[in-house]
């Protein structure tokens, strides 16, 4: 039998990935809990390719910490943000990698950068990026992303209560009352509220759409699990939301410490 | 907008929580109005009085603490200088790092999941 070739139908660019450290480009969050630095750090300083979307890896260094990065596009002061608010957790295991994939738009030749704010002033951030380009699996570009649940008032994002019963579904929490415009699909962020002690447990999470009593699940059941630090961003859902939707997440868990039962989300649209 | 809490009305349990209702409620659902902030997260959800409530506050044991009072050490304990003491439990709390408080319920030992 013959080998089936597999013709490539995309180019990836590691658009952020240092050498040095075998890891990603650090950057330094604000001097200030909870505030952004005043400036961005360069990824790369110049695409390579008309990129249609941007996977993004995002771990804290040291110590439990949450923390919100910015990710943009545009020379240094100028920056124009494509992605706000990406969430990401670490606890007491070590460095989780948030994964979130964003199908946007970047041209070539674009230099792309990012700033970051955390649960404490000046943690390093190690941020890896892989531009993808054009191809026939995986979501088309959008134009935008809109970024529903961040909370930057704690460096994190909407807190889900699984309530005090173990393995029940616990109540819709909003994470916004309107979406701004049609989605392709969305991407989720994990937070673990920056708990230094956390429990082992586990957990299954609901995506849903409607208004408060009636919602309609739309993802259910994704596994998240805690290793001292909640693991399981969920990189990219190919479910469209319509524009106007209430949107709102629910869990259960199989711990019911009224503190490590939580965790937070922010959810990710792309259209 | 103000946030609402929609529960079950006969056992109280929690369904939702927003500043969307639907448009028309399921019979067995009942929406209490929250005023126009959301409940913070120290507060919970009581179901017996359909209202939130304080969140009881998370209870840390110290390992450091725990470690100076194990009795298998008492005798060696004892043996030693306050300076000695000072400086074992300062250096014993710098190498637990994270660890050093558990949540009560685990055990002193630190298991294979770092709990």
């Amino acid at each position: 039998m013959g080998t089936k070739l597999l013709s490539a139908s995309r180019r990836f660019e590691a658009a952020a990935a240092s050498s040095g450290s075998s890891g990603g480009i650090d950057v330094t969050s604000g001097a200030i809990a909870h505030n952004k630095g005043a400036t961005y750090t360069t990824l790369i300083a110049s695409t390579a390719f008309d990129a249609e979307a941007v996977r993004l890896v995002v771990m804290i260094g040291t110590g439990t910490a949450d923390a919100l990065v910015d990710l943009a596009v545009g020379a240094a002061l100028s920056e124009q943000i494509i992605v706000n608010n990406a969430l990401c957790s670490r606890g007491t295991q070590g460095p989780v990698m948030a994964t979130l994939l964003f199908p946007v738009r970047i041209p070539a030749g674009s230099r792309l950068s990012a700033r970051s704010q955390c649960t404490t002033g000046a943690r390093v951030t190690s941020i890896w990026a892989q531009l993808i380009s054009a191809g026939s699996l995986g979501p088309h570009a959008t134009e935008r992303i809109e970024t529903l649940g961040a909370a930057t008032a704690d460096s994190g994002g909407t807190s889900i209560d699984p309530g005090g019963t173990a393995n029940t579904k616990g109540a819709w929490v909003e994470l916004s009352a309107s979406t701004s415009f049609d989605y392709q699909g969305f991407a989720l962020g994990i937070g673990s509220q920056n708990n230094g002690a956390p429990g082992t447990f586990a957990w299954l999470v609901d995506v849903g759409i409607g208004g408060a009593g009636s919602e309609q699940v739309v993802i259910p059941n994704l596994i998240l699990r805690d290793r001292g630090g909640i693991s399981g961003s969920h990189e990219w859902f190919d479910c469209p939301i319509p524009g106007g939707s209430r949107v709102a997440g629910r869990a259960q868990c199989n711990g019911t410490d009224a503190t490590d039962r939580l965790f937070d989300i922010a959810l990710y649209g792309a259209g | 907008m103000p946030w609402y809490a929609v529960y079950e009305t006969t056992t109280g349990k929690l369904v939702s929580l927003g500043t969307v209702l639907a448009q028309t409620l399921p019979a067995n659902l009942t929406a209490k109005d929250l005023g126009l902030n959301k409940p913070p997260d120290l507060q919970m959800w009581d179901e017996a009085t359909r209202a939130f409530v304080p969140r009881p506050a998370k209870v840390l044991v110290d390992r450091v603490a725990e470690f100076i009072a194990d009795p298998v050490l008492a005798s060696t304990w004892a043996r030693l200088t306050p300076s000695q003491r000072s400086i074992l439990q300062t250096r014993l709390g710098e190498v637990l790092g994270t660890y050093r408080y558990r949540r009560n319920g685990d055990t002193l030992i630190i298991d294979q999941d770092g709990n």
